[in-house]
């Protein structure tokens, strides 16, 4: 594995029985953590590195990032030894935690689903991770992003979707304050029509849904599906 | 460019609609009298900085649809103007965009036609009055003199 390690005398290890590996990096990230997990299963390892709270790094076998932190959260069972003081010699992964942990959930529950016979869909080359609300996936939505009125990121889908979140949270903010101006309350939908995009943006139940897309996107029942 | 706007009510749940230029300073207005002007500068401005942050995620928009409960704001922009037109969520929305199509055209010849007048922010909706003209100046008061009763002038 490429990873730099840095002997410590702390930490503790343990057997993953009834608790998922997923609890387990919710509880590394939520205590903000500095540090490495190692994971075993069926006679193969693989690490998760933590810093500040974030995963920055998974490894397993010849995997790398994304995919291998996809491939360690398919194991079912294994046990688990936290290495303190452990550091990657790269950070493989930027997306923020609550959105892999939220993406990992989705393809578990796939998984789950589909059978254990079907591929893995953390290939070391992998697509697009599935959206949660299959709305976007809607071949015409190029970029969307769920997230909280509070700014915290639930699900995206494409490129730069931290970009996406900040416009249209200042979007929704300034057109509250014009509806307010003129006694129209409760911003439900946005639609943008503009000549090579499309943008939507829905408002339900505390969450705000941001999809831009190409010119054939139906807003209306887009909107409708998300909603 | 009164009566474009009012053309709009045509269309069943039409409210108001007013006009902005692309600075966001209001052109013209036909909205009940319950919304003052006083509350459309900072209503231009926020439209305006609407549009700038959409086109630099998305792309400049044409037509922008806020839904809110109860009611809709439709916002067409030209390269001219800035149409907007508040109506309830019970509109037709095809006729509603069929008849911005129009009133549209009829604001972008009508500015066009004024282009001065277009640029310049002007404060409020209603159309300018003619300016009265100039007080003559009042004569100095003649002398009068009564004859019989009677004012003679002389």
């Amino acid at each position: 594995m490429n990873s730099l390690a840095i002997p410590s005398p702390r930490g503790f290890d343990g057997v993953v029985q009834g608790v998922t590996l997923l609890d387990l990096i919710q509880m590394e990230c939520l205590a903000m953590s500095t540090r490495a997990v190692r994971v075993e299963h069926s006679g193969r390892s693989g690490r998760i590195f933590f810093t500040g709270g974030q995963i920055v790094h998974a490894e397993v076998d010849a995997l790398k990032g994304e995919p291998a932190l996809f491939e360690l959260l398919r194991w079912s069972a294994g046990s688990f030894i936290i290495e303190d003081g452990l550091r990657p010699l790269e950070d493989t992964i930027d997306r923020d935690w609550h959105t892999l942990v939220m993406a990992a959930a989705h393809v578990s529950d796939e998984l789950a689903a589909a059978n254990a016979a079907s591929p893995s869909p953390m290939s070391p080359n992998p697509s697009p991770q599935p959206p949660a609300n299959e709305a976007l996936s809607d071949p015409e939505v190029q970029c969307a992003v769920r997230f909280t009125e509070d700014g915290s990121m639930i699900e995206a889908v494409g490129d730069i979707p931290e970009m996406l979140e900040a416009s249209f949270a200042y979007v929704v903010q300034l057109l509250r304050h014009i509806g307010t101006s003129l006694g129209a309350e409760n911003l439900c939908e946005i639609h943008v029509t503009g000549e090579q995009k499309k943008a939507l943006c829905v408002l339900a139940d505390g969450k705000i849904t941001a999809v831009v897309g190409s010119p054939k996107l139906n807003l209306p029942a887009l909107a409708k599906k998300l909603s | 460019m009164q009566t474009t706007l009012a053309s709009l009510k045509d269309i069943p749940g039409v409210v108001g609609s007013f006009v902005l230029n692309p600075q966001g300073a209001l052109v013209a207005k036909e909205m009940p009298a319950v919304y003052v002007d006083a509350i459309f500068p900072e209503l231009g401005r926020r439209l305006v900085s609407v549009g700038e942050v959409l086109e630099q995620q998305t792309t400049s928009f044409q037509e922008l649809l806020l839904k809110f409960e109860g009611s809709w704001l439709f916002v067409r922009r030209t390269t001219q103007c800035l149409l907007s037109v508040l109506v309830a969520e019970t509109v037709n929305y095809p006729a509603l965009r069929m008849a911005t199509n129009v009133a549209l055209k009829q604001l972008s010849d009508q500015l066009a036609a004024q282009p001065a007048r277009a640029a310049a922010p002007v404060p409020a909706a209603v159309e300018a009055a003619p300016a009265p003209a100039a007080p003559v100046e009042a004569a100095p008061a003649k002398p009068r003199r009564m004859w019989r009763g009677q004012v003679i002038d002389w």
